[in-house]
């Protein structure tokens, strides 16, 4: 029987050999909507699987496991249904089961109205998708579901892909076009393969991921172009836009149980990757796609680099996220940076480790390597500071490397932390990040930053960047996915995706302070 | 007959002393003349030492890759012992070092900066960018060697190529050498670079790099930064279009050809002044010292000293002006250090401090890192210590009087010539070769001098001269290096 070994209903107690298994698996019926509550689910090859089926339904169903079959692509178990059929009048007496029917792999015999039960068995060896249905007359149509055996089997139940066509620049709002394709993804595993083009398209993905235990969760993506991810409707990782291979982590506590995991997924053109991957209470970075996500192209680990106590840490170097000319502080407060001195900005700020120098210390030290830590926070590329017309007018493209500005330096207080010193024209600037930790040790830390301006004739028009994304203010705060933002010394202007301050002269001199926190 | 046997046997008695006399005078190594100290680092630190520098009060400041540096006491002395302070960490991968008026100045890999410890506390506080007029785009190989100040108070830099053979629009002036001056500025200087291993002054202020072969490298050598020059690698060309300082882009050199040819062709090329045949002196030079000591180091004031890394040695450098341009013979001198040399400087006291890394590329002194010095013992190693060139021949002088006799057979010498292929492809064969022969060898009266008229010298080739003949006067020793590879871009005409 197709590497079914041991195989039990209405078991008390697990049959010999089940006695630790691999997998537990709970199918429910959805009451009054004829479907399981698990369309797809997956195991490993040869796993000893524990699967609970419960009817809560007010009609009587089962759950028969197939083997695939051999028509290309699968049929769903169509042979079984047909095969039931044909039991004609013994149909009621074998309780619609083709009993012995080679392409049944397990069967939880008819269960009736509000009443569960319990069947062992043996995953087969080989991968593929072994779908279930119920074979009571006319239900199997919307109840069924797939069984995903794959050696990557993880906790992602449900998942669902929705391909669509479209050149975009960033992530474009799915939820407003028409899928080109829809499928189901049993392995539980984020696949961007089942496209028919290679440039112009996107995916989103959604499934339920069950968390063992309650905890904080990081979640990666690895993606040509943009990605997002999001759990419980929440965004986690901003990995949006174009670009190459660029590998953005973030966290977020969950409890204990399933949470809805989205990624969304675009690629303009050129290359098209799509990684994933998490890690958590007890579990070690686990992918959650075929391959696993390069951390940064290839983010090296075993030299971390961590801050003595009561002093920040330096790091110079091609850093993932801030560019060749970046300038990595970690706090031993625990939240670090990365100053991007091509663009004079704050490129990124992190929670957690600060960076490994493995990448950089060992042979040659070729490319970028990204933050050590978590919950990676990107702000805007570009200048940091422009003149603009009005307080609406377009932000200045960014470039590679500004001419606007220039950088000048840092100096460092008696905790090495540095102020970094540039200079846009006549307008020169000391910007000093400083680190609050957080409340208790669990806690996220905060970042300020004190940025003061000095010129002798103070042009008019100057505007600083906090931030980009959509905001909401509340209160003094402004509130986005990622990060709330409070700012002192200047109003702020949410135009056009950004949070940008004027910057006001009074006697030769501006300052504004500007708050990054996490967003809870 | 009696008679004859006791001159006989006082005969045999007489050489056998010689002999015994000989072989208890085991011939002189390097350590005779110049033994090398290994200065203890640290514990815990991975200092990958690429650059160094002597402070005031007799400190000495090493920089690493890593991107740090520290600061050293007492590192002088047979058993040093020295006393380390951390002055700066996390840098961008220091290639030079400088200390003067209280900064300390920095060639990091995006920037010259200048850091300065403001408070006293032994840690520098200040970190000032100077002039970083040039790009980086992640790539490991663009890296920044940086000179100290050249008597206008400027560093020069010298910027490899977006890995060691591309240009990018994201890095302008890869392969280009750049002056940062006191005031900032950042001034392309020279072009035509590849992938340089250091930078360093001879005892004029005149600027020299080594260059590593490769692309349109066909050895590795050491060359001249003329203002304005160019080095031959045209790669780096198209930043042209980003500066008018050094007029318009020049015509690219023709690919399989010779620099004596193409140098024709283009007027700024600077013949590089020394080749260093590459696997006979080295695989990879790298920083250039020039003694400056006045004696104190030994014979050699005023020659140039270049690390080697793949071979952890040294190598020493005469040159001399001809025609207008620098050229001269190059000489093995110490080998057996620890790691790969990077970088070497002198004490006012004589010693030459040395150190290297062997990440990445492998060395033959196997530590991955270490701190060295090497200092002279006073007595004098029998060498060539200079050689010129001639209309017809070379002339070589000695530290020491040589034995007339050896220095006047032509046999003592032998001689071979050749080149290597310019071309954009990696490195290249040996090439064009031919034996010159050494028709006549005059010595001088005292021995300290020697010239000899050499037939078929070949314009734009290495000049390789063994003189496995020649002896030191009244002893049987031969050279303690008995070769030197002379670079021929100009005969002088008298």
């Amino acid at each position: 029987m197709l590497g079914l070994t041991g195989f039990q209903v209405h078991a008390d107690k697990p049959p010999k050999g089940f006695e630790k298994i691999d997998q537990e698996i709970v199918i429910s019926t959805m009451e009054a909507q004829m479907k399981y509550d698990v369309r797809s689910f997956s195991v490993k090859p040869n796993a000893k699987v524990k699967l609970i089926f419960k009817n809560p339904d007010t009609l009587p169903h089962n759950l028969i496991l197939c083997t695939p079959g051999k028509k290309k692509g699968g049929d769903g178990g169509q042979e079984v249904i047909d095969a039931v059929l044909k039991l004609g009048d013994k149909g009621v007496e074998q309780n619609w089961e083709p009993t012995g029917h080679p392409r049944i792999l397990a069967s939880s015999g008819m269960v009736q109205p509000k009443k569960e039960t319990v069947i062992y068995f043996r995953a087969p060896k080989k991968e593929g998708d072994y779908p279930y249905i119920c074979t009571f007359p006319g239900h199997f149509q919307l109840m069924n579901g797939v069984m995903g055996v794959s050696k990557l089997a993880n906790p992602i139940t449900n998942l669902t892909y929705k391909f669509y066509h479209g050149g975009w620049s960033k992530m474009p709002d799915f939820t407003k076009m028409e899928p080109k394709k829809t499928g189901v993804l049993a392995s539980g595993l984020f696949d961007i393969s089942p496209r028919d083009r290679n440039d112009d398209f996107g995916f989103s993905f959604t499934g339920d991921i069950e968390c063992p235990k309650e905890g904080k969760y990081t979640f990666t993506t690895s993606s040509d172009d943009g990605s997002l991810l999001l759990v419980d409707g929440k965004l986690v990782v901003n990995n949006d836009g174009i670009h190459g291979v660029k590998t953005v982590s973030g966290s977020v506590k969950l409890k204990a149980g399933k949470h809805l995991i989205e990624v969304r997924f675009f690629e303009k053109s050129g290359g098209e990757e799509l990684s994933v991957a998490w890690s958590g209470p007890g579990i070690k970075k686990q992918a959650l796609s075929k391959t696993s996500p390069k951390s940064g192209g290839g983010g090296a680990v075993g030299m971390l680099i961590e801050p003595p106590e009561g002093e920040a840490s330096i790091y110079r170097n091609f850093i993932n996220g801030a560019g060749p000319r970046a300038i990595g502080v970690g706090y031993h407060e625990g939240v670090n940076l990365a100053f991007d001195a091509n663009n004079m900005r704050l490129a990124m700020i992190w929670q957690g480790d600060f960076i490994d120098g493995a990448r950089h210390w060992n042979g040659r030290g070729q490319g970028y390597q990204p933050p050590a830590g978590d919950a990676v926070v990107n702000l805007p590329e570009g200048v940091a500071i422009a003149a603009l017309d009005s307080s609406d007018s377009d932000w200045p493209k960014a470039e590679y490397r500004t001419k606007d500005l220039r950088f000048r330096g840092y100096f460092l207080d008696k905790m090495q932390r540095p102020t970094f010193k540039y200079e846009r024209g006549e307008v020169s600037v000391e910007d000093t990040p400083m680190p609050i930790a957080g409340a208790s040790e669990d806690a996220a830390g905060k970042i300020k930053r004190i940025i003061k301006l000095k010129a002798k004739d103070a042009p008019k028009n100057l505007y600083f960047r906090v931030a980009q994304g959509s905001f909401e203010k509340k209160g003094q705060s402004f509130e986005g996915d990622e990060i709330a933002i409070s700012v002192k010394g200047g109003e702020p202007v949410a135009q056009g995706g950004d949070l940008r301050v004027p910057i006001v002269f009074k006697g030769g001199s501006a300052q504004i302070e500007v708050t990054y926190s996490w967003s809870e | 007959m009696k008679k004859f046997t006791i001159l006989l046997s006082s005969l045999v008695f007489t050489l056998s002393v010689a002999l015994a006399d000989n072989h208890s005078d085991k011939l002189p190594v390097e350590a005779d003349y110049y033994p090398i100290t290994t200065i203890p680092l640290p514990e815990g630190e991975v200092i990958e030492v690429s650059g160094i520098d002597v402070l005031p009060g007799n400190k000495v400041a090493i920089a690493s890759r890593r991107g740090d540096i520290f600061v050293g006491e007492n590192v002088f002395g047979p058993e040093p012992e020295p006393k380390w302070t951390l002055f700066a960490r996390g840098l961008h991968e220091v290639l030079g070092i400088a200390w003067k008026d209280g900064w300390l100045y920095l060639t990091q890999r995006p920037e010259v900066s200048r850091i300065k410890d403001s408070d006293g506390d032994g840690r520098a506080d200040v970190f000032e960018t100077l002039g970083d007029g040039w790009g980086i785009n992640g790539d490991y190989h663009e890296y920044a060697f940086g000179t100290r100040h050249d008597k206008n108070g400027d560093i020069w830099v010298v910027l490899c190529l977006t890995g060691s053979g591309g240009a990018d629009d994201k890095s302008p002036f890869r392969g280009w050498c750049m002056r940062v001056t006191p005031d900032g500025k950042t001034i392309p200087t020279g072009y035509g670079i590849r992938s340089p291993g250091g930078i360093g002054f001879n005892h004029l202020g005149d600027v020299f790099y080594c260059d590593n072969q490769g692309l349109w490298n066909g050895s590795s050598s050491l060359k001249h930064l003329r203002p304005g020059g160019f080095q031959g690698n045209p790669v780096g060309n198209k930043y042209f279009a980003l500066t008018d300082v050094l007029g318009p882009k020049p015509p690219d050199p023709t690919s399989k050809s010779r620099i004596e040819i193409e140098r024709k062709k283009v007027p700024d090329f600077v013949p590089p002044p020394i080749v260093l045949p590459h696997g006979k002196m080295g695989n990879s030079p790298a920083g250039i010292e020039c003694d400056e000591t006045g004696g104190k180091f030994g014979p050699f004031t005023n020659q140039l000293f270049v690390s080697e890394q793949t071979h952890s040695k040294i190598h020493r450098v005469f040159l001399e002006k001809v025609n207008g341009f620098y050229q001269g013979a190059a000489f093995p001198f110490v080998k057996g250090f620890g790691s790969g040399n990077i970088v070497a400087r002198f004490a006012a006291d004589g010693s030459m401090f040395t150190g290297g890394t062997n990440r990445g590329w492998g060395s033959h002194g196997k530590k991955p890192f270490s701190f060295q010095r090497v200092n002279w013992t006073g007595k004098v190693p029998f060498e060539v210590h200079e050689m010129r060139v001639k209309p017809d021949g070379f002339e070589l002088t000695f530290t020491k009087a040589a034995d007339s006799k050896t220095l006047s057979d032509v046999s003592s010498y032998a001689m071979e010539c050749y080149t290597y292929i310019y071309q954009k492809g990696y490195g290249s064969p040996v090439v064009d070769k031919s034996v010159p022969i050494v028709k006549k060898a005059v010595p001088a009266k005292d021995g300290k001098s020697v010239r000899l008229t050499v037939e078929g010298m070949v314009k734009g080739n290495v000049h390789e001269l063994k003189m496995p003949g020649i002896r030191l006067k009244g002893k049987d020793h031969p050279l303690l290096h008995d070769v030197a590879y002379y670079t021929l871009n100009e005969i002088p005409q008298n």
